[in-house]
This record gives structure tokens, sequence and C-alpha cells, in this order.
């Protein structure tokens, strides 16, 4: 656990944390500190740490209203709220100033990199991927999916024994996989196709460090115990491109900021659901409080957006696996280092997406190196069929509502399970999963 | 007519693949020129036509730092991944083109009286197939089917219609609207035929049944009309009233029918 406090009585505990510096009145944090941080105040001290479960136990708070709100429309908890109500979700590019025993968060405007040119990008490219990849050691496990940001990361593990993991879970999986398999022909695959009691029983036992929901969880352990249990030396992923280049955000020419779009179009759990569960005017505050301090007109403040609300996987993996049950193998994620992200932060938005292209640089790389079904193939998200999941075990799925909504209900509107579950039944299959995911967060 | 809505591109390549082209064609108009529907200046713009419907479908325009090149093999591979059917023709644009008069072609230029917002939303969804997630590529055409009914242009509307039920697996929301859609236009027949396909795939709620029953009555067949409205739960009291009196003089026509 790393800890940045000034009780004495906790001067020997870990305070250095990569991204943070800490000043006589201020502690700085920047646009990359490498995991999510928390803050609470009592009277008497402050603290900063990367374990929320600490902080709990040290205020004693309770759980957030604002917080579980959060979770369930942005998936994560930020800035000015966290899962408990005494405790902050610390900001990114922000100053935290410290005075007496009163605390005032000040967020930075977005970080000025001098601008690079497309050959001076791909130089960068070129070294980051050297640099993150050298320590990976000779039998890396790729999570594959046929993609071009998976596809780059696996051109860069060509001269090693390396193990491609994919999984199978859609109609369209199969090919693009395929595709990639037939270019990169030289390697150990794993596929793993879609178990659903497999899947619930592992949701149903899921323990988090930190509260975010995202359904590709489950499925990286299933990977990571795969990796694991092959005796691979360590796992690799494209991960974090999507997110660092707003690869889905990119084309978004409406006003994110209003509350009613944001929520009809993204968030996770709809709002006719939601407001079975909370105050309709608790959500508008939550929604509104947490998306002001954002210019979401500009390619770079959405990826300054993105950043706030993915910091947890994002940094969560540069550290380990969201879960107790691997920790034991090492990560390298070149897509999600400090150094891409000073990279992207370095282009002219041109280079980022352009023409309905994007992650356009990084596309202008890949041409070097790939095949065009590669570099050249379109975004698609990562799907569970969670349908399937669903419609063949729905006693599992009934028994893990009420066994996690037992514990849930005291904190929300709905206090009569059955009724919960009526509701709970309403949602979209895929819905439903998040629903369960959402659940298991405390 | 509005000369200054005129899209050189799309009547280039209208006149390229006439009136009804047989097989399904991506034409590719290269030219520096200023579509009026898109507000942009485009390097090329490239249109999807199949039989007498044509529309564009993507463009590639000049930004300080991109490779047109790239970028056009970025977009034709995409492009002919999604239809997969349709054959790549490239052509420069003729800047001195004349359109026929008599061809009502999806084009700003015909469209004088549509509202000019409406057209840009429809103009906006027509683009970039490709750039939609390619699970939800059905939305793409649904939207596509919705909006030309809006504006009533049903050659298009039933060329998405056509290429939606041939290309995707039926989608029970979709067929839904469609046959509300055609009920609310009194369009008993197709709103009918498409109940029935809800029927054969899907389970029906009580909606259905009660439209079921309606589009029976209307069409004077009084004891299937009966047989779906008994389907409903009419003891709970949490229907409309009008649907009660249906049943009612449905009941009735048959029991007069019977008696005859």
């Amino acid at each position: 656990m790393k800890l940045i406090t000034n009780n004495p009585d906790y001067k020997n505990t870990d305070s250095k944390i990569h991204g943070v510096e800490i000043f006589s009145e201020y502690i700085k944090f920047d646009e990359y500190p490498d995991r999510q941080l928390y803050f609470y105040n009592d009277s008497d001290f402050y603290y900063i740490s990367d374990e929320i479960s600490f902080l709990q136990n040290l205020s004693k708070s309770e759980v957030s209203k604002n917080g579980l709100i959060q979770l369930a429309v942005f998936q994560a908890t930020l800035y000015p709220y966290s899962l408990y109500e005494k405790i902050v979700s610390i900001p990114l590019n922000s100053i935290l100033h410290l005075k007496n025993s009163d605390y005032k968060f000040e967020r930075l405007s977005i970080p000025d990199y001098k601008e690079i040119n497309i050959d001076e990008a791909i130089k960068r490219l070129d070294e980051v991927f050297e640099k993150d990849l050298e320590n990976c050691g000779d039998k890396p496990y790729h999570m594959y999916s046929g993609g071009v940001d998976s596809s780059i990361v696996f051109w860069h593990l060509r001269n090693k024994e390396t193990t491609a993991g994919s999984s199978i879970y859609t109609r369209t999986d199969n090919s693009d996989v395929s595709r990639g398999i037939k270019f990169f022909n030289k390697f150990k695959q794993n596929i793993i196709h879609l178990e659903p009691k497999k899947y619930l029983e592992t949701l149903r036992e899921y323990k988090y460090f930190n509260p975010y929901i995202c359904p590709g969880t489950i499925d990286d352990l299933f990977h990571c115990q795969a990796a694991f249990d092959s005796g691979c030396t360590s796992i690799v992923n494209g991960h974090g491109s999507d997110e660092l280049m707003a690869a889905y955000l990119f084309e978004e020419k409406n006003d994110m900021k209003n509350v009613n779009y944001y929520m009809n179009k993204y968030s996770m759990l709809k709002l006719k659901f939601l407001t079975e569960f909370f105050e309709i005017e608790t959500i508008w505050d939550t929604v509104e409080n947490t998306m002001a301090p954002f210019d979401l007109k500009t390619l770079k403040g959405k990826i300054m957006w993105i950043m706030e609300f993915h910091q947890v996987p994002l940094q969560l993996s540069l550290m380990e696996n969201n879960s107790r049950k691997v920790n034991n193998i090492k990560r390298f994620m070149p897509f999600s280092s400090r150094d891409f992200f000073k990279i992207v932060l370095s282009l002219p938005e041109d280079l980022i997406a352009n023409n309905g292209i994007a992650e356009y640089v990084l596309r202008y790389w890949a041409r070097n190196f790939l095949p065009v079904n590669l570099w050249a193939k379109e975004k698609k998200t990562f799907e569970v069929d969670q349908e399937k999941i669903v419609n063949s075990e729905p006693e599992l799925v009934k028994k893990i509502f009420y066994e996690k909504y037992e514990y849930w209900k005291k904190f929300l509107k709905i206090q009569n399970t059955d009724k919960a579950f009526q509701e709970f039944q309403k949602l979209f299959p895929n819905e439903q999963i998040n629903f369960l995911l959402y659940l298991s967060q405390i | 007519m509005i000369e200054k809505f005129l899209n050189k591109a799309l009547f280039t390549a209208r006149k390229y693949t006439g009136i009804n082209s047989e097989k399904q064609k991506i034409i590719g108009v290269k030219g520096k020129f200023f579509n009026p529907e898109t507000d942009i200046e485009e390097e090329y713009s490239f249109y999807y036509a199949h039989k007498n419907i044509i529309y564009q479908i993507d463009n590639i325009y000049k930004t300080q730092n991109n490779d047109i090149d790239f970028v056009k093999e970025y977009k034709i591979y995409n492009m002919l991944n999604i239809f997969t059917e349709a054959e790549y023709v490239e052509l420069d644009i003729d800047y001195d083109i004349v359109p026929d008069n008599n061809d009502r072609i999806f084009s700003l230029y015909f469209l004088e009286n549509i509202d000019r917002n409406l057209f840009k939303k429809i103009h906006g969804n027509l683009l970039n197939p490709h750039g939609r997630l390619i699970l939800h590529l059905d939305q793409y055409y649904i939207e596509n089917f919705e909006f030309f009914i809006q504006i009533e242009m049903y050659d298009y509307s039933d060329y998405f219609e056509y290429f939606l039920e041939n290309n995707f697996p039926p989608n029970e929301v979709f067929l839904r609207k469609k046959y509300v859609f055609y009920l609310e236009r009194q369009c008993f027949d197709k709103s009918l035929e498409t109940l029935k396909k809800i029927e054969s795939k899907f389970k029906l709620t009580d909606f259905d049944n009660s439209n079921f029953g309606y589009i029976y009555k209307m069409t004077k067949q009084y004891k299937k009309a009966c047989e779906y409205y008994s389907k409903l739960d009419f003891d709970n009291n949490k229907y409309e009233q009008f649907i009660y009196d249906d049943y009612k003089f449905c009941c009735e026509m048959l029991n007069e029918i019977d008696n005859k």
C-alpha cells in the first residue's frame, strides 16, 4: 500500500508514487500518476492512498450515494466523490492545496507538450515499444483480438516464443482473430470460448481492489490464469490506445455534458432503471458535478475526460490485475504507458484522428509492417455474449442477484429484493451482467 | 432545382451507373470540389449504387497533416469490407455535369423544400457505414429506413428494408416499429405480414395481440380477431377502453354471422 500523510504514526509507510510531488503546502498530481488515488482528511491529518479500503476503515465512512450513481453511470468513481462519503477520488492533473485542516483541489490545464510531426511520432513509437517490451521475457502471453492495436503489439513480439490468447465470444471474433493468425503464423494459440456457468461463478467470487466495472475483467482473469498455468513469463496486450486516442468518442459532435444526452447514450445503466434505485435529483447533480470541469469540445479535452474515468483499468494494469487472485505475472501494456500518453499529447489533433479514421498515427505507422486487413481494420469494442450467459443460466443469475442485493439494499431505494429482482429482469442481458458486476463492487 | 445545392460528384457517379445499376457498386469520384451536401471541400467522394438507389457513403478531405493516398487506401478497404458484393470504380469529377431533372434521387438539389437540418441528419447517417461497430450494423439500415419513411422517399426505405431483411437476422425491435408504422398508415396487409413474422420468430406481447385483433377487426376477419383478443388478460382492467370495445364489437359481429 502507498500512503502519503502528515500523521507521524505512519511515517514509515511507502509514500513514493510516480507522478505525485509533495511540497510543504500542496501536493501535485500529474496527468499520469501510476495508480488510482484517494484522499481523506480528518480534523488532524490528511491521508492519500491507493487503498480505498484502508481509508474507509480509518474514516468509518458510509457508502456514498453519489459514488454509487457514478459507478452506475460512468463505471467508475471520480472526483469529487468516491464510493465512500468522506473520501474523495483524486483528480488527474491537479494540485491539492493544504492549509491547516482545510483542503482544496485545483485542476490544471492540459499539459502543453512540444508538437511533433508524423516522422518524429513514429520514431518515438518505435522507442516506446522497444523500451516497454524489453523486460517481458522470452515467453510472453499476448492477449490477441485481431484488431490493429493488438496486432501492432504482436508484431513487436514476433521474435519471441509468444502464446496468443484470444476470446471467441461473438460471431465476428473468429474471423477477426483468424486474419491475424494467418499473418503471424508461428506461435502457440490459446482460445477461450464462452462458458456461461464459469463466467458467472467467476463474477460471483470476484474481489475488487478498486471500484470499476468492466465486463472485460472477467475475461482478463481467464487469460491471466491461462498464462500462469502455461508458464508464461508475462502478460502483454494492446489495451489503452482506444482510450488515450479517444477512438470511440472522437466523432461525437453533440454536447456530452447535457445530462439527458449523456445518460441516454453513454450511461452504463439507463436513467429509467436508475430512478428506481436513486432520487432523480441526486442522479442529475452527480453527473453534472462530475463532468463540469471538462472541456469536451476538443479532441484532447475528450482524451482528458476518458483518462479521468478510465484511470483505474489503465493504471491497475501497470501494477497488477484488478483481482487478488492473479497477481504474480508481470504485465506489459505499451499503449497504457506514460511515454505513449506523452506522444499522444504531443501530436496535432489531426494525427490522432483524421477523416473518420481512429488512431490515424498508429495505422500510418503499422502500414510499414502489417497487411492492410490488420492495419486498416475498423474498431470493434470487446463484447461478451451476455444473452447466452443470462439465457443459459437463469437460476444462477437469480441466485447471484439475491446474494449480492441483500447487502446492497440498505443503500438503495428498493428495500425489497423481490421487487428489485423484478426491475432487474426488465434489463437487457448485457445490462443484467453489468448490474451483477455493479453489485460486486463493495 | 437549386443550382447552388448541386453535388457534382453525386451526379457524375449517377451518370456513370445510370438509373438501374444491377450490380452493387462503390464509385469513387476524384476531384476537389465544395460539396454542398456535406459542407466540406472534398478531394474524393464515394457513392454506393445499386438498382435505382444511390447515396454518398464517404469522402476524403485534406487536413494539415494527412496523407490523402493513405486515407484512401484505408477507406476503400473498409467500404469493400462492408459491401462485400460491390465492385469499386473510380471516376474524375465532371465539373460541367447537368443532372437529369426527372431522376429523383436523394439530393439536396431536388429536395428544395426539405428542412436543411433533417437533410443533414439523414445524409450524415448514410455516411461511413463501415465506421459503425459491425455488431450493430443493422442499426444503420434501420435508422435509414426510418429516415426515408419520414421524408416519404419510399424507393429508398424499401431498399433499406430489403437489404436489412436479406442480410441480418430478424430484429424484434425493428419488426415492431415497422408494423406500427404500416398500421398507422392503415396498410393492414403489410402490417399483418410483419406481425406474422414476429409471431413465428419471437414471443407476442399484449401489444402485438391487441394489434393482431385490431387488424383482423378492420379486415372483417372477426373470428381471428376474437382469437387474438382472447389472449389478453381482461380481468385486471389494464387496457384502454377501446380495446374492450373492439373485442366486444368483434364478438357481436361473430355472433351475428353465426346467427345468419
